[in-house]
């Protein structure tokens, strides 16, 4: 029943999520923080629709995320030729899980970044050129570090968002146990199954822990970081 | 050539820059009004904006050339720039400020010590300290201290010693001529505080408007009719600079004695409103024009503390004014009206007593 412990297919989705989301985070956590800066710190050709892309997942259906992804990513989409000559497999797949999770926390830690960079003092960084530091050395003194507090926010985000992905994920990556069958499909899956309420309460009970304990990292980190910056 | 040389057009808007000259090693004020351009300049110079046009050359090296499409970013420029507003990293000490500067400074170059910047700017109790937590003037002394630690090729200087108190401010300003004096870098100093500048330098740029009105050293610059114009409304002033010499309590006076730079004149004594500076300070006094009377002869019976025998050397005609350069040892600028110039017969060569009170005196 629900007080007996969560069994190795239940570990099993717990794990996967966790790796999911820390994959997420590592595939977008570079470009996220670039296209952050780009969007608060420089004009360039086409910033709107760069803007309307990164937002869109933020709007649409998650279950049209993943549809689309999948026209994209799929065996007859546009690129798979290359996926192909990589040896990638994307749909039904952790990566496409992975992936999934990327594009829907993609525009949440884009966000993040780029309000904290927005509201950081670009003079801090001009008086860092003048004292000679160039623009790689500045992005890493003086950028990054007044940053942080909405850099790590925008990844917990991401994370946090990555967790209770769902839509994009079961289109894009389907319901495979051990491999795409993170613990929100495992949710879906149990409830679906009569008498197996007890297996999906202890489910959403290990999801509510870990959503609970990466929100209180988070804000510890956060916290830190602003201390660091602001004594 | 050494130096900073530039020519450049800069455009925004309804404002518009234009100014070609060249500032020698040693320092040189930027006087202007606010709106002038006079920070637009600096921006243009240290590369935080680019010129519409022109060509921009610090010790024979090309910083920016519109024609050869050369534009070295501000960080290769070795061209410091300090801000009225300091500018100072939060997330590092002002020890880890400071040494920042350090660290993407010139290999080989020098301009200053770390320590003699500590001392002269008195920052050795703030060193510990996060940036947040200083005061307006130590938060700029802090920025001074930083630039010059880059040991940049030229400094620009853009009101940095607003918020200092008198005395500290005189020190940095002391601390700025030592190193003019000794590096050879031209440095330029914004202020519209004619009297402030005077302390460090007598070359100066004036701008009105995005344009060049005249260069050259302050006396000169006095004398010419297109320069009085903006010079007038920023605080003309004549310069004493001054040794304590008596202290004299029970009349409320201090006595100094000019400080002359050619030697065999008798240098002139000034009473002035007494000070508690040890006798033996160098100061130095300012004085308007308007404060100044003329007469004569030597005037008895009258409260007037102050009295100087001079030679007249040059008259220069101002609206309804009349600007007299008078020698009395050092040169001194006095305003009177142009009906006085006819009553009194004054003409140059005669020789003339110039009367001023010792309130009149105003310490730098």
């Amino acid at each position: 029943m629900i007080w007996d412990a969560p069994n190795a297919a239940e570990w099993e989705a717990l794990k996967l999520s966790i790796q999911v989301a820390l994959g997420a985070v590592a595939v977008t956590a570079l470009p996220g923080i670039y296209l952050g800066w780009l969007l608060a710190r420089r004009r360039f050709f086409g910033k709107g629709v760069v803007d309307l892309l990164v937002h869109l997942p933020l709007v649409l259906p998650p279950v049209v995320v993943g549809y689309m992804l999948l026209l994209l990513l799929g065996r007859s989409g546009p690129i798979s030729p290359i996926l192909d000559a990589m040896g990638l497999d994307i749909a039904f797949t952790r990566r496409g899980a992975v992936m999934a999770s990327a594009v829907m926390g993609f525009p949440l830690l884009v966000r993040a970044v780029r309000v904290s960079m927005e509201s950081s003092d670009e003079g801090l960084e001009e008086a860092a050129a003048l004292l000679g530091a160039g623009p790689l050395r500045r992005w890493w003194s003086i950028t990054l570090p007044l940053a942080a507090p909405g850099i790590i926010t925008g990844l917990m985000l991401a994370f946090a968002r990555s967790l209770g992905e769902f839509g994009a994920t079961i289109i894009l990556a389907g319901n495979i146990q051990g491999e795409t069958r993170t613990l929100p499909l495992a949710i879906f899956s149990t409830a679906q199954t009569p008498g197996a309420e007890g297996a999906a309460l202890r489910l959403a009970v290990l999801s509510l822990v870990l959503s609970f304990a990466s929100l209180a990292t988070s804000e510890w980190l956060a916290r830190r970081a602003r201390r660091w910056n602001e004594p | 050539m050494t130096g900073l040389a530039f020519d450049v057009r800069w455009r925004r808007g309804d404002f518009a820059l234009d100014i070609e000259a060249s500032a020698s090693p040693g320092v040189w004020g930027i006087l202007g009004h606010s709106g002038a351009g006079k920070s637009t300049l600096l921006h243009l110079l240290a590369g935080l904006a680019t010129p519409d046009s022109g060509r921009i050359a610090l010790d024979g090296r090309i910083l920016f050339d519109c024609k050869a499409r050369r534009n070295l970013p501000a960080h290769r420029r070795a061209v410091a720039l300090v801000f009225q507003r300091a500018r100072l990293f939060p997330h590092m000490s002002v020890r880890a400020n400071l040494d920042y500067a350090g660290k993407h400074a010139q290999r080989g170059r020098q301009i200053v010590s770390f320590d003699e910047v500590v001392e002269e700017l008195e920052i050795a109790g703030l060193l510990s300290r996060r940036p947040r937590s200083l005061s307006g003037g130590e938060a700029q002394r802090t920025a001074l201290a930083r630039s010059l630690l880059a040991h940049p090729r030229a400094l620009l200087l853009d009101e940095p010693l607003s918020a200092l108190d008198p005395r500290l401010k005189r020190r940095a300003l002391n601390l700025l001529r030592k190193i003019a004096g000794r590096s050879g870098l031209p440095i330029l100093y914004v202020t519209h505080e004619i009297g402030e500048f005077l302390q460090i330098g007598e070359m100066m740029l004036i701008i009105e408007s995005g344009r060049l009105e005249a260069h050259g050293r302050y006396l000169d610059l006095m004398m010419q009719q297109r320069a009085l114009r903006s010079m007038q409304s920023l605080g003309l002033v004549s310069l004493l600079r001054c040794r304590a010499v008596e202290h004299r309590r029970e009349q409320g006076i201090t006595r100094w004695q000019v400080v002359l730079g050619e030697a065999g004149t008798t240098p002139p004594v000034v009473n002035a409103p007494l000070v508690a500076d040890p006798l033996g300070t160098e100061r130095s006094l300012a004085l308007r024009p308007q404060d100044i009377a003329l007469s004569a002869q030597h005037v008895c019976g009258i409260s007037v503390q102050n009295q100087w025998p001079g030679t007249i050397r040059r008259l220069v005609p101002h609206e309804g004014q009349v600007f007299v350069e008078i020698d009395v040892g050092l040169p001194m600028i006095v305003e009177v009206t142009s009906r006085t110039i006819t009553s009194m017969g004054l003409e140059p060569g005669s020789t003339i007593w110039c009367l001023f009170k010792s309130n009149a005196l105003r310490y730098l």
